[in-house]
């Protein structure tokens, strides 16, 4: 189930995709980054929409020439405390520009959501087994920041 | 009792339920506003859900660990402990009776003063917490950022705004500084925790450069006035010197200099030994120049785009810290000194105790923590009470907590030294000890600590009922001893004169010695003098030490450090070891 910064919840229709042998390819599949980098041509020929994951610790500047044929981009969190994604939802959206989706995919737990959204982090796909009312509450937990969100929005924030 | 009747009690004021917690007057700090109020409200309900999930069974304790740290909460020995966030270790009246309150009401009846200038309360039940932190909320404080990997309490020096030495104020920084750090959505799953400190001293009374970032305020040649910048410092178990970054930073730049800091350590931060995540091992493994590029590359791009404090909102925080009008009198000196003379324990308190204020007729009181033979740290409620009311009437109502574990009453007038010194006598407050060898810094230690090896406030009270004589003391001068109980270094031990650290030897406490650490802006990290001691012979370990300084100085001018400095280790390992 998806979840987004308004707290509603969707169903989700995107495969992420881990072992790419014999992969035919589809447009709800999320590729992994490594398999992107080596088919990109392929890739943008075949598929009308696209999708990739990148894990923590790969490395989102080399990913910078592609972005305007990316859709989506979905960030692993391997553990919740592993908190690269924020800091690479932030980069993608404000130093690279990127104007796809942003995903969180991987064990975050409710407690970061809203921390997510306010990095520029558009879904979470919240993990199995646990209970999606929960997230929604986190997702609109707070409405007083002291920061700007993402985009430099000022809305409920202090300055 | 309710707080506000606490407060109102202990503050002899009628009580009066309706009447809001009696906030002093004209105390110069920042104050909430609706916005900071309407914030904490919706953290505490977070926490209270959360505590609540993880009583459920709905959350794992690994899952509850990074949240209930964030607030505070730790799982130690016995039980939780709750760690409340003093920023940059200022306090007014009304929080210090609050503080009373929790230590009546929810422990058993006292408080710990940290290093970080915060307070620990080490028997709170889980279930009372939130209920804790509505109390702090009716006093404008929290337990936010208090632990965990995240930005946590900015620290900075306990004589800020009141120090003739200073340049500038340092809190409104550090004010700017917590609210920028305040759930700031990005840094809250560092690598490891992140510590700031700020100076604007002459003398570094805040330790910064073991901080991950340290400010100093400067001037430059054209005036104007800026930060100079370290970053990786830290002490635990590899104590660094943090390293210049950059020599002046503009002050409206601060915040995207700051945040281009943690992001860079947040990509290059190592995230799979927790030993090897704090900024210092990054900036050591990437080199400093190397990390430093990386730094400002990423800051010029956000410098103009990325959020810096606008001006106009500079300003409302700083006119919470215009300093407070005083009282311009003159004092009699001739009085002061005939008390002085007739009064030993007065005369070594003015010595060691106080400190030159900006505004004549004024200084600065440091209140001891570490009376004869008690728990460095460690106050009662009734201790926490008579502070307060002693900050009301002799220091415009505040209090300040230092990084080596003590109070301080930071504007007292000259002329009232003498009665405040006799109300703290008659408290065991008085003890005139600030900057000598007892005014050990302890961790918690075996008593308490879940990670600790080895005991550490037995200690440091052996120590001090062995140096009980003020006079030796104040011949032996300006000495620090700090006791860690396991290599995490909690009481800074490798930036001590005299540092001791508490290991555990196949099953025996033993105690190594290091010599020569400082912590202020000479920084340098103690060496080990040689094999460890036992429990029975650390203080005659010590004691050797501080013989071998005393006949080897050159004059009582030359401190501890200076002979340490100038002698090296040699003679100190020969009267320790008998080595010839």
């Amino acid at each position: 189930m998806l979840l987004n910064k308004h707290g509603e919840t969707a169903e989700n229709e995107n495969i992420i995709i881990k072992d790419v042998d014999g992969l035919t390819l589809h447009d709800d599949q999320i590729l992994p980054y490594a398999y992107w980098l080596t088919q990109k041509a392929e890739i943008k020929q075949k598929l009308n929409r696209v999708s990739i994951w990148l894990d923590s610790h790969d490395d989102i500047e080399a990913l910078s020439d592609d972005l305007s044929s990316i859709d989506l981009i979905a960030l692993n969190f391997p553990k919740f405390g592993d908190g690269r994604a924020f800091t690479m939802a932030h980069l993608l959206q404000d130093k690279f520009g990127f104007k796809g989706e942003i995903r969180a995919i991987g064990h975050p737990i409710a407690d970061q959501a809203q921390f997510l959204f306010r990095c520029g982090v558009d879904s979470i796909d919240i993990p199995a087994a646990q209970d999606p009312a929960i997230w929604v509450k986190e997702a609109t937990r707070m409405s007083r920041f002291y920061q700007r969100s993402a985009e430099n929005i000022t809305a409920n924030s202090k300055y | 009792m309710s707080l506000q009747q606490s407060i109102q009690q202990a503050a002899q004021k009628e009580y009066s339920p309706t009447a809001p917690a009696i906030a002093p007057k004209n105390v110069q700090m920042y104050k909430y506003d609706q916005f900071d109020d309407e914030f904490i409200t919706q953290r505490i309900d977070q926490l209270r859900s959360q505590i609540n999930r993880r009583l459920a069974g709905e959350l794992s304790e690994d899952e509850f660990k990074p949240l209930r740290l964030q607030n505070g909460v730790y799982l130690q020995l016995h039980a939780y402990m709750l760690r409340l966030a003093i920023p940059y270790g200022q306090l007014n009246s009304t929080q210090m009776r609050a503080l009373a309150y929790i230590a009546r009401k929810y422990d058993k009846g006292f408080g710990h003063f940290t290093t970080r200038q915060n307070i620990q309360y080490n028997w709170p039940a889980l279930s009372d917490i939130p209920e804790i932190l509505e109390d702090l909320q009716k006093v404008e404080m929290h337990a936010i950022q208090t632990s965990g990997n995240c930005i946590r309490n900015t620290t900075s020096d306990p004589f800020a705004g009141a120090a003739a030495d200073e340049l500038t104020d340092p809190r409104p920084w550090c004010e700017i500084i917590r609210q920028w750090s305040t759930l700031h959505p990005e840094f809250a799953f560092l690598p490891r925790k992140f510590k700031i400190a700020v100076n604007a001293a002459e003398q570094d009374r805040a330790a910064i450069l073991y901080h991950d970032v340290a400010l100093q305020i400067i001037e430059n040649d054209q005036g104007e006035m800026g930060f100079k910048v370290y970053v990786g410092g830290g002490q635990g178990r590899t104590p660094v010197i943090a390293k210049l970054v950059r020599e002046f930073l503009e002050p409206q730049y601060l915040l995207s200099y700051l945040d281009a800091i943690l992001r860079t350590y947040n990509m290059l931060g190592r995230r799979d030994n927790l030993y090897k995540a704090r900024i210092k091992i990054t900036v050591n493994e990437t080199g400093v120049e190397e990390f430093s590029r990386l730094v400002e590359l990423e800051w010029n791009r956000i410098k103009d785009t990325g959020f810096n404090l606008p001006e106009e909102q500079k300003q409302t925080i700083f006119k919470h810290f215009e300093l407070p009008e005083f009282e311009l009198h003159q004092y009699d000196a001739e009085k002061f000194e005939s008390k002085k003379l007739k009064n030993n324990g007065f005369d070594y308190f003015v010595k060691n105790n106080t400190f030159a204020h900006k505004q004549d007729g004024y200084t600065i009181v440091s209140i001891s923590l570490k009376p004869h033979g008690g728990i460095p740290g460690d106050i009662s409620a009734d201790q926490m009470d008579l502070v307060a009311q002693l900050a009301d009437d002799y220091s415009l109502s505040e209090i300040r907590a230092t990084h080596r574990q003590n109070l301080v009453l930071p504007h007292v007038k000259l002329d009232d030294l003498f009665i405040l010194w006799q109300k703290l006598t008659k408290a065991k407050l008085a003890a005139g000890n600030i900057g000598l060898l007892t005014d050990i810094i302890a961790c918690p230690g075996l008593d308490y600590c879940a990670l600790a090896n080895a005991r550490s406030i037995p200690i440091a009270q052996m120590i001090a009922e062995h140096f009980d004589d003020m006079k030796k003391l104040n011949d032996l001068g300006d000495i620090t001893l700090n006791i860690s109980g396991c290599i995490n270094a909690c009481a800074h031990h490798h930036v001590a004169n005299i540092g001791i650290l508490g290991v555990d030897k196949k099953g025996e406490e033993s105690y190594q010695v290091t010599l020569g650490g400082s912590s202020r802006s000479d920084a340098d990290i103690g060496k080990i003098v040689g094999p460890g001691f036992s429990g029975d012979e650390i203080v005659g370990a010590i004691e050797t030490i501080t013989n071998v300084y005393l006949a080897g100085r050159t004059n009582n001018d030359e401190t501890f450090l200076a002979y340490y400095r100038r002698a090296g280790q040699t003679p100190f390992k020969e009267a320790l070891y008998n080595v010839a």
